[in-house]
């Protein structure tokens, strides 16, 4: 056993450079600043952790949503965004699910697969499902009591793109029997189901 | 399916009521049965599942007279499939063998 002369001896392995460095002194004011001085509180970057992927979910997996508007719903998968959200697509055509990013927690990855190679789904990042900013501008009385409830359209090229992947994923599709129909039909639970049996 | 039929995505489980010993019952965890779960290697399956209390009230809020209570599945309980659940706010004794829903997410599979 190593003899230990002192106590900085006996730390020297423990503790790192920074603790054991001598603290600067810094000088205290004479009197407190009459006003209070605002600045900004400094915050810790925190590292992004990337979502991993569960190993059974690849490019082309067909996946069932568990849950939102679209649950009981199968759609497929085209790739995972920076952000960790899948980015998916019904398509719109067969089952009525347009493009959308989806938590992979409520997913159900099944065991059937397409090609999705022929998908160009590059344009579809985290920035293109952002919302356009509310027009917060104050009305004035009158525009506050003849509003009318104009009916929101979705833009034409949000329209387009969905067409366009619907054109793209459809031979894909059409390549496997029955699988249009099974995409267009929506999962469910009946009586007597085991969920934790199946094999999805 | 045809547009407007059901679509259920949750396991139905009745609420059995607290964990509990001979006097002392403890009201921060309830004891759930789940619906053809009858082993605890098939409850596992069920371990961290969001369990959602859906009950009637009298007053509407947020336009609706149904409320909801949301926990999780924590542990097994046993060995016959029962399962032992936290709640964000403990579960009334009036909820004692009503129904609950065990959500299929967070999802695992």
């Amino acid at each position: 056993m190593v003899k230990v002369t002192s106590a900085e001896q006996a730390l020297k392995g423990v503790l790192s450079k920074a603790q054991t460095a001598p603290k600067k002194k810094t000088k205290t004011p004479a009197f407190y600043p009459a006003d209070d001085v605002k600045f900004p509180l400094k915050r810790a970057a925190v590292a992004h952790n990337p979502t991993k992927l569960k190993k059974n979910i690849t490019p082309g997996t067909i996946l069932i949503l568990l849950a939102g508007h679209f649950k009981g719903k199968r759609v497929v998968f085209l790739r995972q965004l920076p952000s960790g959200l899948l980015l998916v697509c019904g398509p719109y055509g067969v089952n009525g699910v347009p493009i959308k990013r989806v938590n992979q927690c409520y997913t159900i990855a099944t065991s059937q697969k397409i090609d999705v190679g022929a998908v160009d789904s590059k344009k579809f990042d985290d920035a293109y499902f952002k919302k356009p900013a509310k027009d917060r501008t104050k009305k004035s009385e009158e525009d506050f009591f003849d509003e009318k409830q104009e009916k929101k359209e979705l833009p034409a090229s949000y329209v387009a793109d969905n067409k366009a992947l619907d054109a793209a994923l459809s031979p894909a599709i059409d390549a496997v029997p029955h699988l249009k129909g099974y995409m267009a039909t929506k999962f469910t639970l009946r009586s007597g189901d085991k969920p934790h049996e199946m094999k999805f | 399916m045809p547009k407007g039929e059901s679509c259920r995505l949750y396991v139905r489980g009745i609420i059995l009521g607290y964990k509990r010993a001979r006097t002392n019952q403890t009201n921060h965890t309830s004891l759930i049965k789940l619906e053809n779960v009858n082993t605890s290697p098939d409850a596992s399956f069920y371990l961290g599942k969001k369990l959602c209390y859906v009950y009637k009230a009298k007053t509407k809020k947020k336009g609706t007279t149904y409320r909801t209570s949301w926990g999780k599945v924590t542990r097994a309980h046993g060995t016959s499939g029962v399962v032992r659940a936290k709640f964000k706010k403990n579960l009334p004794p009036s909820s004692m063998g009503g129904k609950i829903r065990c959500m299929l997410y967070p999802s695992s599979i």
